[in-house]
């Protein structure tokens, strides 16, 4: 009798890229209903015209690029993307923000640098960084924290106003409001103390109101990730940790000119970035030691850009500088081979 | 975590250290320990491979048509790495010839055909009183062992009297006894344990006597093996010999690996490329230990193992099997396969060799046949880009990068994958049974290092030819040069000879002159 013949080991893993991505979007969904509950359901809108551009192009791409379509089309990467893009760009922002930063992200960032698992540079942040440096005026058209809103709007609205650009109810200025990193960026230059910014009623005890909800609830998810083994604990700590130990010897000598360190924790995409887009694990560290200098270096550069920068959030910059350097610790940071010398 | 043994601050064994990696597996071990270990009847016949040892093949003894008794000397290996084969029972040897062995090329090997008498009569070189092995000298216990035909019954096959022979390295203090069998299904050691733990630590004990020096003797158990532990400890109180100590590991895969195990036991790392022997540390398979004592105590070669029969059999179990039985004849009964198997396994289900043919045989590092059903398989077209998730550095006991190792390979980019150090792979699997885009890693290593080899080797025949073209350019030229000096003496030595001849010639104008000379001063002399 003959038998089949394979190199071992003859049993498969039990996991796959298409389940490593499911995970990552369950434990994306607890933000993702918090900030719909928070910022109303153009955050919906948003997502779904992410995906729809997403999926698009991830299928345009991988015809012209002779790729087994339904492989990659399974596989939920591009779900992850579209989710992540979205969860970041305000929830009234016109339709073609979508189109073409899934563009940049799909087209650009994934294919045209081969594909899955390919990709030197986040294909969100790629896509994030075109939109918010082409069209920096949409990021300050951000829908009021729920409590806030004067002008509750319904579905049909919020999809005229993404489909026609058009505030029809009211004007811009009633539908949306400053971010609170925005608040506090222009309120700083301004000369106004952060105790007195932080009186501004977009913030909450920590981060801002309905922001840090929604960034208890990515951490959740993160928390979840971490117990599946999806990511590892190195890139979250190290971030949330530098941002941590960064901002609390400034907020300790002069609480006047810096805020709170929970507050950098709390607002803007701190803890998404922190689960979420640092632990991209192809754009990422792979070394141990690496993990944790990527993790670090996210958080000093988007603490310099909050700080210093044109833009009131770093988040997709710090990301994508330090995908630039992660080749080059990997190189430098790889562990001590059992049986070396150390 | 440093290598230097003097950093031991715990007797080995004494603390549990824990190695990098590894993967938590189900054990699947249960199904087949129901039944004490058997002997299967005797099969119709026995095919013995002349190579069941790492060297290269032994040469026969033995010619067709001869009859030959149990326990007889069957081919006797022509280097050091090889080990003796013996009759596992009486009957004649029907063919000297080219069967189907396990490889990984499905190649055939050479093999003795003996098909039993069924009288099973012992050699009378077996079995027959031989002094005590307390009181034998180190090389004559050792030459006691390499007769019995004993090799590493782990699977590794490497004669176990090479592993004694320690001259060259420090005094061995620590001798462990690897009854942890990480693999999944895999239950031979455990069950062998479990029925014969005094002739386990009695193996072990003659073979602290052959080491000489050996202070402690270990028993590495894994701790799902929970009434085994109970068995030692009786036979250690019959035996008592203060130097065996019983530990138990964690059941984690690898554990059972020689270099993970010795980490575990003493916090000390085997160098890369080195032996378990530099750190004072000898470790044989509980299998081999029992062999050991079999040889030295019953009198009897290795012509018997222990094999475990299961997975998608009827009858899951582990049987005393002769040399040479066919896996056909095991599966038979075993009570043959369950539906839809598609793939039998030499080993476990990670580490093992797939069989292609179920007429091959039995040998001596033929721990376990394992049936795998075709769903329980996984579909080699099937995989994905490598996301770089890192899993597999996470469970890499090499802590190696194997995601940077499989970009290297593919590239053909072997100064890469040897700075990687990808000779350091133990081809233990986890990477594989970890990575979500289903990619074949430890083929691809497997692959990788025989290319690291072949470049290896080309390198050192390059390095060969340019020392011989540069010898012969070296030798060419004192050639030459001794040529012109020879030639630039002969002219020398002719012009030297030339002006010999005209020195002599001068000499001689200059003695005719002045032969002729004198006659002038007479001349001026006579004018006065």
């Amino acid at each position: 009798m003959k038998f089949s013949w394979s190199g071992a080991p003859h049993v498969p893993a039990q996991t796959s890229v298409a389940g490593v991505m499911q995970q990552v979007l369950l434990a994306l969904t607890p933000g993702v209903i918090a900030l719909t509950w928070f910022f109303g359901t153009g955050v919906l809108i948003q997502l779904v015209l992410a995906l729809v551009f997403a999926y698009l192009f991830e299928y345009l791409m991988l015809r012209l690029r002779k790729q087994p379509v339904a492989l990659f089309l399974s596989d939920y990467s591009a779900a992850v993307t579209a989710v992540l893009f979205a969860l970041c760009i305000p929830p009234l922002a016109p339709w073609w923000i979508s189109l073409i930063g899934m563009f940049f992200a799909m087209v650009i960032a994934k294919h045209l640098y081969g594909g899955l698992g390919h990709n030197r540079f986040n294909p969100a942040m790629v896509g994030l960084a075109v939109i918010l440096i082409s069209f920096p005026l949409i990021f300050t058209h951000w829908s009021p924290p729920r409590s806030l809103a004067e002008t509750q709007l319904s579905l049909s609205h919020v999809i005229s106003i993404i489909f026609t650009g058009n505030p029809i109810v009211a004007g811009w200025d009633a539908i949306t409001m400053a971010t609170p990193l925005d608040t506090l960026r222009t309120g700083s230059a301004r000369g106004l103390l952060v105790t007195e910014v932080r009186t501004a009623s977009v913030f909450g005890d920590y981060g801002g109101l309905g922001w840090e909800w929604v960034a208890n609830w990515y951490c959740l998810g993160g928390l979840w990730l971490l117990y599946r083994r999806v990511i590892h604990w190195r890139v979250p700590l190290a971030l949330l940790g530098t941002v941590f130990i960064l901002t609390t010897p400034l907020y300790l000598f002069d609480p006047d000119a810096n805020p709170l360190p929970l507050q950098h924790i709390f607002s803007g995409a701190t803890m998404l970035a922190a689960f979420f887009i640092a632990t991209d694990p192809v754009s990422g560290c792979s070394t141990p030691k690496g993990q944790l200098l990527f993790g670090c270096g996210v958080a000093i550069l988007l603490l310099v850009i909050r700080r210093w920068g044109a833009y009131p959030d770093g988040v997709a910059f710090a990301i994508l500088v330090m995908n630039m350097f992660a080749p080059l610790i990997d190189r430098y940071t790889r562990p001590r081979v059992f049986g070396h010398p150390g | 975590m440093t290598t230097a043994p003097i950093s031991m601050s715990h007797a080995p064994g004494e603390y549990l250290h824990s190695f990098p990696g590894g993967v938590k597996l189900r054990h699947y071990k249960r199904m087949s320990c129901l039944h004490p270990i058997a002997r299967p009847p005797m099969p119709d016949k026995l095919s013995l491979p002349l190579k069941q040892h790492v060297g290269s093949i032994a040469e026969p003894v033995v010619t067709v048509g001869q009859t030959v008794l149990k326990g007889e000397l069957l081919a006797k290996p022509n280097n050091p790495f090889g080990a003796l084969l013996h009759a596992p029972t009486s009957g004649y040897i029907s063919a000297i010839d080219q069967q189907p062995v396990i490889s990984p090329e499905h190649a055939t090997g050479a093999c003795i055909t003996l098909i039993p008498d069924n009288e099973d009569i012992w050699h009378p070189s077996c079995q027959r009183m031989i002094p005590d092995w307390r009181h034998m000298p180190k090389h004559e216990l050792i030459e006691h062992i390499a007769t019995a035909g004993i090799v590493g019954l782990g699977g590794a096959v490497f004669p176990t009297h090479r592993k004694l022979n320690t001259d060259f390295a420090p005094p061995i203090k620590t001798l462990i006894l690897n009854g942890a069998e990480c693999e999944p299904y895999i239950s031979c050691d455990e069950m062998l344990m479990r029925e014969h733990p005094e002739e386990v630590l009695l193996g072990g004990q003659i073979l602290a006597h052959a080491l000489e020096t050996v202070e402690h003797i270990i028993i590495a158990l894994e701790d799902q093996m929970g009434e085994v532990e109970d068995d030692f400890q009786r036979a250690r109180r019959l035996i008592d010999d203060p130097r065996i100590r019983i530990c138990r590991v964690r059941t984690i895969y690898p554990e059972g690996g020689e270099r993970q195990l010795i980490k575990v036991l003493t916090g000390l790392e085997v160098p890369s490329g080195g032996y378990p022997q530099q750190l004072g540390i000898v470790c044989v398979n509980v299998g081999t230990a029992w062999s050991v004592k079999r040889a030295l105590v019953d009198r009897v070669p290795l012509i018997e193992r222990v094999v475990t029969v299961t997975g998608a059999v009827n009858d899951p179990r582990n049987w005393l099997t002769l040399l040479g039985t066919p896996v056909s004849h095991l599966l038979k009964i075993s009570g043959g396969f369950k539906q839809n198997v598609s793939r039998l396994v030499m080993g476990g289900p990670i580490m093992g060799m797939a069989i292609s043919d179920d007429s091959i045989s039995i040998t001596k590092g033929f721990n376990c046949l394992l049936a795998l059903q075709t769903h329980q398989l996984r579909n080699p077209q099937q995989s994905m880009p490598c996301i770089n998730c890192t899993e597999c550095v996470r469970v890499c006991p090499a802590k190696l990068m194997p995601q940077m190792l499989f970009h290297s390979i593919r590239t053909d980019n072997t100064a890469d994958s040897s700075n990687l150090s990808l000779q350091d792979c133990i081809e233990c699997g986890c990477c594989d049974l970890v990575c979500p885009s289903h990619i074949p890693l430890t083929e691809y290593f497997r692959w990788g290092k025989s290319q690291l080899r072949s470049r290896l080797h080309e390198q050192q025949r390059a390095t060969k030819s340019e020392l011989r073209y540069r010898a012969r350019e070296t030798r060419l030229k004192t050639e030459q040069d001794q040529k012109q000096q020879r030639r630039v003496a002969r002219q020398q030595a002719a012009s030297d000879q030339q002006l010999a001849q005209q020195n002599i010639a001068a000499a001689l104008a200059r003695v005719r002159n002045k032969q002729a000379a004198p006659e002038k001063p007479n001349d001026q002399d006579s004018d006065k």
